[in-house]
């Protein structure tokens, strides 16, 4: 019996649950590697990264019965690095959502409140790691899809600088803003596994010239902005009371705190719900029944074929095709599309200003505590207000990490996030590890606090 | 052509024309649903309208680096992928519905 076997017995037995795997492969195809840089970890991925052979769903029934026939490039890095792979994990459909409630497959629950969503929409990648049902997990971030279920779950989660991660064999759902990072209980083990998926690749023509390189920093000496535009929002008073210990606490490393101003901040949600959409939009036209196995022919015309395959969305997956197919159509495109990217390239200027002025950027990962399920379904803009304080990261292509800082009267989890200029990933690491050397919140685990 | 204006409310013929552009077959409920909801989400990103940002640049946010060599470089999908990938199979090609001939909304 190795670590594998142990999880995935575990996966089956008492984290069932919490449905945060849709697929593990059979205990005999599971074998760990005694070489290796990456031998001692066992890894989840997200449902939306190709593993060959391996069902990919994108947690919607129109990849239902969908084998993927190749690897995605980060899970050929991670076999490479002799890292051992557990089961793809669960989310919202097609990465659209931040509960995992919008999955085809059922929601997966938070291993810190059986009635609470663990975030999304890489939920299920999250909960896995928080329940110990693996080491590492993999995500995708396009609006926070990693930083705010990592905060839900109280987990270490870094979304990388844009460009950095290839994307190839990732379901693409807005590619501008589109990455892949990993989840830990650490940040250490958050950075070995980003350290071995970072790099170019001939396959994601968007990828750059980049190796990642540990650099410890020295907090003492670290200038630290805090955006005004995010503390002054409304923000839950025990996320808020949290978010500030935790910046007393870099006070008292000897960092220098300030408030910083990001005048554009406020639009960034805004923007990106018109940018997300219009790209989804134009990604989502290839499940049209041709391809990908699932099909609905119920006549011998194409455009009958395209509509009844396309049925099978779900319901955010059409809200958002329509918004984004709203976006660009003739008459809206100038005042939609391209006022959302001018605002973009603002907010790209505004961090390039701020981060001449500081190293980092602090704030809350989430504006509230985990919500119920069921709580914001019925409300597609309080859904997306879920984002409010991880979008302008994605905008800006800038890396952000969350990691636990507390916890609530109510035994839930309170992430911070920090946020540095485009390839600091070493400072946000670094900052992360002190802190996580100092601290023991990382290491709550939900059965110990939450009886 | 047709000019939709969601702040305004869709009615049932545009949230049509919307679903036929955006090629998704609805049911009653969820023309009734989205018919409800675009204008509440238009409203949501109208500060983009009102935001004074003129100025900036058009070019792709994304900077696409390289292009890899002009040799072909698929990773060898084999006919049983293939197979397996297809909804409908026959004589090793992928059967799809005719493209012309049926109906010009294509």
């Amino acid at each position: 019996m190795c670590k594998a076997h142990d999880y995935l017995d575990t996966i089956k037995s008492k984290g069932s649950h919490l449905n945060a795997f849709l697929f593990t492969p059979e205990g005999a195809d599971v074998e760990m590697s005694t070489t290796g840089p990456l031998k001692d970890l066992v890894i989840a991925v997200k449902d939306n990264i190709s593993v060959k052979d391996w069902p990919l769903t994108a947690g919607s029934k129109i990849l239902e019965g969908y084998i993927a026939p190749y690897d995605a490039t980060v899970i050929k890095k991670l076999r490479e690095a002799n890292a051992t792979l557990i089961g793809k994990t669960n989310l919202d459909e097609f990465a659209m959502g931040s509960s995992t409630e919008n999955s085809a497959y059922g929601v997966t629950r938070n291993p810190w409140g059986q009635e609470t969503v663990p975030g999304g929409s890489s939920g299920g990648s999250a909960a896995a790691v928080a329940a110990d049902l693996c080491d590492v997990s993999l995500g995708s971030d396009t609006g926070g899809s990693i930083r705010q279920p990592t905060a839900f779950c109280g987990v270490t989660g870094l979304k990388p600088t844009y460009g950095v991660v290839s994307r190839y064999g990732l379901v693409a759902l807005a590619s501008s803003l589109d990455v892949i990072g990993p989840f830990a209980r650490t940040a250490e083990q958050v950075e070995r596994v980003f350290s071995v998926i970072a790099g170019k690749d001939e396959h994601d023509q968007s990828t750059l010239d980049y190796q990642y390189e540990t650099k410890d920093v020295d907090i003492a000496s670290l200038k630290i902005g805090l955006p005004k535009e995010l503390w002054d929002l409304e923000i839950d008073p025990e996320v808020k009371q949290t978010n500030q210990d935790f910046v007393e606490w870099l006070r008292h490393r000897g960092a220098t705190i300030s408030d910083v101003s990001l005048p554009s901040l406020p639009l960034a949600l805004p923007a990106y719900y018109i940018i997300l959409p219009a790209e989804a939009s134009a990604n989502l036209a290839r499940f049209d029944g041709i391809r990908f196995r699932a099909s609905v022919r119920t006549s011998q015309d194409l455009a009958d074929t395209y509509r009844d395959t396309r049925y099978l969305f779900g319901p955010e997956v059409k809200r958002r095709i329509l918004l984004g197919t709203f976006a660009l159509s003739v008459g809206h495109y100038d005042a939609y599309y391209e006022q959302a990217e001018k605002v973009r390239h603002q907010i790209i200027n505004e961090h390039k200003e701020v981060f001449a002025n500081v190293d980092l950027l602090v704030s809350a990962t989430t504006p509230t505590l985990p919500f119920k399920i069921g709580e914001r379904a019925q409300d597609p803009i309080a859904m997306y207000q879920s984002d409010l304080l991880t979008v302008g990261a994605n905008l800006a292509g800038i890396p952000a990490l969350s990691l636990p800082v507390g916890f609530s009267a109510s035994k839930l989890p309170i992430g911070a996030q920090l946020m540095a200029d485009r390839f600091n990933e070493n400072v946000i690491l670094s900052v992360a590890k002190q802190y996580q050397a100092d601290t023991d919140w990382h290491l709550r685990k939900p059965e110990e606090d939450n009886g | 052509m047709v000019y939709l204006n969601l702040m305004s409310g869709l009615s049932a013929s545009e949230i049509d024309h919307l679903a036929k552009l955006a090629r998704l077959a609805l049911n009653d409920a969820e023309k009734e649903k989205f018919s409800r909801e675009l204008p509440k989400i238009a409203e949501f990103v109208e500060a983009l309208q009102k935001s004074e940002i003129t100025t900036g640049s058009q070019k792709n946010a994304v900077n696409l680096e390289m292009l890899r060599d002009d040799v072909p470089g698929n990773n060898g999908l084999t006919l049983d992928q293939l197979q397996q990938l297809s909804p409908q199979w026959e004589k090793n090609q992928n059967v799809v519905p005719p493209v012309f001939g049926v109906s010009d909304d294509v």
